[in-house]
């Protein structure tokens, strides 16, 4: 089915057009959850979590503004990086709390960076800008990158390392990015 | 793998912000890289193109590519791992099959070679259609379009075995099948968007863009190296030595020398051939008439004699001088003749580094023609014998000549035709192949005058020198 005709029967029959759209893209939130979290139980148990979200969530999906994929890789990639982030507190013993409101100053400062790393992405070759989501929206560890790009680990680190590097010269250094 | 700090985890933060655009979301899958190789690799290696070397750079690119591609999905089952199993035998026969066709040994197993290259594509594809129908869910769909592709590959081999007789019907069959091929990979890959984030991508020790290198290179180094060695078989010559000759032979050279023979080429003459050539009575030059060939002014300074024989028999000679035309690489001398040819030997001499030598030719195949005229009745029939050689390095004063033994009784004509032709291939050819066409050729014929298709007959009185020729 296409995105079209799978919103169209979403319109027409929540629960069957949900049915069709978990059927269709499923193995695509699994393969983007596996990647933040690794862990197979954890995979499945964010999987639920999401599919759970997306009954609530698919309503407000407008595909003027963008792709179903990518618009499912963002929900998924999200709450998986949620979990991961509540799993590292729990193993190191953090609180739960919930993080304070950014005040106007920081707002301002975070739209000015991500327009700043918008334009140095952007300009990135292909095969770096593929590499960079991998590793930063994707957050695939290197064996997965270097096996799906059918490179070896260590030119996957070089490369990595090499962009980093190109990345921190055009952004800045830790305390500006 | 060094540990994340704060600029990594503030990169992965704002990227929250900044989702990738669509294009990246569809390059980022496990499957995509490597379904790329195989449906290219099948389009180059089913599909070939008959000119500037395409026809041996698209497969050679085609296979490697399928390598790459069923490397990648090799852990994912069984099926898959027969798949990559089968495209490194792929690699093998491709390297197997151009290495041979640098050589004179192309067709050396030919059939076993290419039904196993055959049997290794269609276990490749069977290995995408099962591997594919195990990886994705059975509540997702199955991957029809591979075994489509499975069976319009089994169409193409079928077609391609009777097109020879099906001529361009059967070729018209194996065009569209191959443009089937092409729909059911496109397909495939349009299925894959959704179904293909279940396949899994094993790992590498080498890089694929090394994998590249390292197999088209080395396969062009090796093909190049082979194609100029076997294009390159220098005579082995041996010095000319310049002791005088035994009695005997020295008699022979004086025999062949009062029959008309010219004392300088009787005396370049090599021991072994004066021996065949002892007992002539009569050396009967072409009679009248222009020479064959497209060297008229005899450029080449080809002299060429009938030796007639008590017995019938009939040797030809044909000296000449290869100066002008030689070539480093590989150079082709064939004598042809209406009649039936035997015994063809021959004999280059050139000097390098000051010192005279020689070779003997290495005569080896043999080449029937024959035609008709209006009337449906033999016009002509030709045989000739070749041989391929290559000049060393530094060698001048180049010139050579043939003996053949020529049956007349077998020649049905009225003329007794003696052609030489000199071919040359300034350059190694791939694939292997003999020159093509002549340099040069020069001809003469030798008449029969009373019409009993003889130039000489064993029955006449060999005292009252009598010769049918005019």
């Amino acid at each position: 089915m296409t995105d079209r005709e799978l919103l169209a029967l979403y319109r027409q029959d929540a629960a069957t057009g949900m049915e069709a759209l978990l059927r269709q893209y499923t193995p695509l939130l699994r393969y983007v959850i596996g990647g933040v979290l690794r862990h197979p139980q954890d995979t499945e148990d964010c999987l639920s979590e999401v599919s759970l979200a997306l009954w609530q969530k698919l309503e407000r999906f407008d595909p003027e503004r963008g792709s179903l994929p990518v618009w499912l890789t963002a929900v998924a990639r999200n709450a998986a990086l949620n979990a991961l982030q509540a799993r590292l507190r729990r193993e190191r013993n953090l609180p739960e709390t919930p993080p304070d409101p950014p005040t106007p100053e920081q707002e301002v400062l975070r739209r000015e960076r991500t327009e700043q790393l918008r334009e140095t992405v952007s300009r990135l070759s292909e095969a770096d800008r593929q590499l960079f989501y991998r590793r930063y929206y994707y957050l695939q560890p290197v064996r997965q990158i270097a096996a799906e790009l059918g490179m070896t680990e260590r030119s996957v680190e070089g490369r990595l390392y090499r962009l980093r590097q190109k990345l921190r010269q055009e952004l800045g250094g830790d305390g500006d990015a | 793998m060094r540990e994340w700090d704060d600029f990594d985890c503030t990169l992965a933060t704002d990227l929250s912000q900044l989702p990738p655009p669509p294009s990246a979301v569809n390059a980022v899958t496990p499957w995509r890289t490597a379904i790329h190789h195989i449906a290219w690799g099948l389009c180059l290696t089913c599909f070939t193109l008959q000119f500037l070397y395409l026809d041996y750079l698209l497969p050679a690119i085609g296979t490697v590519a399928l390598y790459l591609g069923f490397r990648a999905l090799r852990d994912n089952n069984r099926w898959f791992r027969l798949s990559w199993y089968a495209s490194i035998c792929k690699v093998i026969l491709l390297y197997i099959a151009y290495l041979l066709a640098a050589t004179p040994f192309s067709d050396v197993l030919l059939l076993p070679r290419v039904t196993l290259s055959a049997v290794t594509m269609l276990t490749m594809l069977l290995g995408l259609w099962l591997g594919l129908r195990q990886v994705v869910r059975p509540d997702s769909g199955s991957p029809a379009s591979a075994f489509w592709a499975l069976v319009w590959y089994g169409v193409l081999l079928l077609l391609a075995v009777v097109q020879p007789d099906l001529g361009w019907p059967g070729a018209l069959g194996m065009l569209a099948a191959f443009l089937l091929i092409l729909c059911s990979l496109l397909r495939l890959c349009r299925r894959l968007d959704t179904l293909g984030y279940a396949l899994i991508s094993a790992p590498v020790r080498m890089d694929a863009g090394r994998v590249w290198r390292v197999s088209l290179i080395s396969l062009a180094l090796v093909v190049l190296l082979v194609s100029a060695g076997c294009s390159h078989a220098p005579l082995n010559g041996t010095p000319v030595e310049q002791n005088s000759d035994s009695p005997e032979a020295a008699a022979i050279r004086r025999e062949l020398t009062d029959l008309g023979l010219p004392e300088d080429l009787v005396a370049r003459l090599w021991p072994e051939d004066l021996l065949r050539l002892t007992g002539a009575v009569e050396s009967t030059e072409p009679t009248g008439g222009l020479p064959m060939g497209d060297d008229p002014t005899n450029r080449r300074q080809n002299q060429v004699y009938a030796l007639l024989f008590p017995d019938g028999s009939v040797q030809l000679l044909h000296a000449f001088s290869a100066e002008l035309d030689s070539t480093f690489w590989q150079n082709a001398v064939t004598l042809r003749s209406n009649a039936s040819l035997s015994e063809v030997t021959g004999r280059m001499f050139y000097t390098q580094s000051g010192v005279s030598k020689t070779a003997a030719l290495p005569f080896s195949e043999t080449v029937y023609s024959s035609g008709t005229d209006l009337f449906g009745l033999p016009f002509y029939s030709y045989q000739a014998k070749s041989a391929l050689f290559s000049w060393p390095l530094g060698s001048r004063d180049r010139w050579g000549y043939v003996i053949a033994a020529a049956d007349q009784e077998a020649n049905p004509q009225t003329v007794l035709d003696d052609t030489l032709g000199y071919a040359t291939s300034p350059r190694p050819a791939y694939p292997y192949q003999r020159p093509a066409g002549y340099d040069w050729t020069y001809g003469r014929r030798f008449y029969y005058g009373d019409g009993s298709g003889l130039i000489w007959k064993a029955d006449e009185d060999a005292s009252q020198n009598s010769s049918p020729s005019s």
